[in-house]
């Protein structure tokens, strides 16, 4: 069976993986750029079709897998090592971290990070005076839609393609007054009598000298009924992704299939999930970078959600899992772990972990 | 070392603001990569370089005399076709604060300013068909430094200027300076006879560009507008 190619530097073995995601939605898409009144509109963008003319058309952004996928990662950390994180390591991890010139971190103490946390290696930071660089470069997801055909792999080219406008279309929504709703009224409680105070201009009206204001009468009456529309990518919409893990060791390898792990608990792109939008399946197919020959599917998240992973993966998540393992037994056991996960994560304990 | 012609056809837009994007200086970057990765992949100072400045040995030709010595390697020369602002954009995930560990202090996340400050930042994105170089070098060399090359530009970990394919051809003419229009095409301290599409500005004359250090007062060339620009998308 073929296998990755490492490269040697130093003594450590490194590998160059390119990635293919290919995503199938199994709901629409929904992947908001602009808004006008009640109707949200697909992010736009341009590509060059084969007359080198820009195209527009739609992607979705590799910054929002980007940023789904770091919450992956940590949150996998996070629950396996049964941690909660102090406010300022929390930024690190889930927000990308921030430079702070008061706090200096060497070569050593970045390196040592980098072993102790593969998850952030691979995704990047910024920590003390410095940012790490993250060693994942993910590309935008491209629809198989007519505009994108230029910059699609040959395999999923087609002269029958249809063009972007026909893969999208609006979905209604409606949110109901359920205080005018019969059924439900009696579940609302009777403001108590005694304690309703009656405004000045109520009085009058009362008293019959006057009708209440009309910005009054608006304000008291709020608007509950409301009609909207999403515009969203139809399901059953292929989208292709090329994703590079550029020097990566065995361990980050695993940390990045524990994201796709953590992901596949529930597979949704996009906004909008908890109306329908985003649920999808998901295959790597992986290569040395360079190189034309596909070495098979690394992991696969199929329709009915289940996690397949191929040899390769499940080797290096296990190593990645056996790593969390040790770094749980070595600083975490004792009841007294805030601040050493604190320090831990902030390269401040070195020497305990070379 | 002949005349070379480098082109790298894109998938979509690269971020940039000048659209200089000089081939020496990313080449310089995969070169790093390659040879010392213990420095490429260490702490990153803005602005400032860690350790001694590597100077790589790049495949070529080396021009000038002194300290203000440069690659015979021009800015890329193509026209975007089209611009526009796209946006990245930062916020606090609230349903991630069971992962957070206030250690008896305030539950509020002040997410107007400080480090969990929102944000929803441009980029200036132009989409061009290719982008094209030209230098003199060793066409072997250069097509073996830019494989390794796959994206260019800004904000790349954002899936921006991915490179869909290299190509590296042997021309007849050297265009690393004066381009085929008689425009200049790099920063010179020296301008050529007869360059034209030119200002004089401090622009680097070598890799890494932004370190003051190799900066000079220098001709460089005109940036080149897009073709087409439209608004925020």
């Amino acid at each position: 069976m073929k296998k990755l190619r490492p490269n040697l530097f130093k003594g450590h073995k490194y590998f160059d993986v390119h990635l293919l995601g290919v995503y199938k939605l199994l709901e629409p898409l929904s992947h908001i750029g602009e808004t006008r009144s009640i109707e949200s509109f697909l992010i736009r963008s341009f590509v060059n079709d084969e007359n080198m003319q820009p195209k527009e058309t739609f992607k979705y952004q590799a910054n929002a897998v980007r940023g789904a996928f770091r919450d992956c990662v940590f949150i996998y950390l996070c629950n396996k090592l049964n941690i909660c994180i102090p406010k300022k390591q929390f930024h690190m991890l889930f927000s990308g971290g921030s430079i702070d010139s008061d706090t200096k971190v060497d070569t050593k103490q970045h390196d040592m990070l980098r072993r102790f946390l593969p998850a952030l290696s691979i995704i990047g930071t910024a920590t003390g005076d410095s940012t790490m660089r993250g060693k994942l470069i993910p590309g935008n997801l491209y629809p198989l839609v007519r505009e994108n055909q230029n910059i699609l792999p040959d395999e999923f080219r087609s002269d029958n393609a249809p063009p972007f406008r026909k893969c999208t279309q609006m979905y209604r929504f409606n949110r109901t007054d359920d205080e005018k709703n019969d059924n439900l009224r009696k579940y609302m409680a009777e403001p108590d009598p005694g304690q309703k105070k009656i405004a000045a201009n109520e009085r009058l009206q009362i008293e019959g000298e006057a009708e209440p204001p009309k910005e009054e009468r608006k304000k008291d009456e709020k608007a509950q009924q409301m009609l909207y529309f999403i515009e969203g990518l139809n399901a059953g919409t292929i989208l292709i992704q090329h994703m590079y893990l550029r020097d990566v060791t065995e361990l980050e390898i695993g940390a990045w299939v524990s994201g796709w792990t953590e992901f596949s608990k529930a597979p949704f792109l996009g906004g909008n999930n908890g109306k329908g939008f985003g649920l999808c399946a998901v295959e790597f197919r992986y290569q040395n970078a360079g190189d034309q020959e596909w070495l098979g599917t690394l992991l696969n998240i199929g329709p009915d959600g289940r996690l397949a992973l191929s040899t390769e993966a499940k080797e290096a998540k296990d190593k990645y899992d056996k790593h969390l393992l040790d770094i749980y037994n070595k600083f975490l056991e004792s009841a007294d772990n805030k601040q050493r996960i604190a320090e831990l994560i902030s390269g401040v304990t070195a020497d305990e972990t070379a | 070392m002949r005349p070379l012609k480098i082109t790298a056809w894109l998938y979509d837009n690269v971020v940039t603001t000048d659209g200089y994007l000089p081939l020496d200086s990313i080449l310089a970057d995969e070169y790093i990569r390659r040879r010392h990765k213990d420095i490429y992949y260490g702490p990153r100072i803005p602005g400032g370089v860690t350790g001694d400045l590597i100077v790589p040995d790049l495949p070529f030709e080396k021009r000038g005399s002194g300290d203000d010595w440069y690659w015979a390697c021009s800015f890329n020369t193509a026209t975007p076709t089209m611009e526009y602002i796209s946006y990245w954009h930062k916020r606090f995930d609230d349903h991630l604060s069971k992962y957070l560990d206030l250690e008896g202090k305030s539950g509020r996340i002040n997410i107007t300013s400080g480090e969990y400050k929102n944000y929803r930042m441009p980029k200036i994105c132009k989409v061009y068909p290719a982008l094209v170089w030209y230098a003199v070098g060793d066409k072997v060399g250069v097509e073996d430094l830019c494989r390794g090359v796959v994206a260019i530009g800004k904000k790349t970990s954002q899936g921006e200027g991915f490179v869909k394919k290299w190509e590296v051809e042997e021309i007849g003419d050297d265009h690393s300076e004066i381009g085929l229009e008689g425009e200049l095409t790099r920063a010179l301290i020296e301008l050529p006879e007869g360059a034209k599409n030119y200002r004089l500005g401090c622009y680097g004359i070598k890799p890494p560009y932004w370190l003051q250090e190799n900066k000079r007062v220098a001709y460089v060339p005109l940036a080149k507008e897009a073709r087409r620009i439209v608004g925020s998308m």
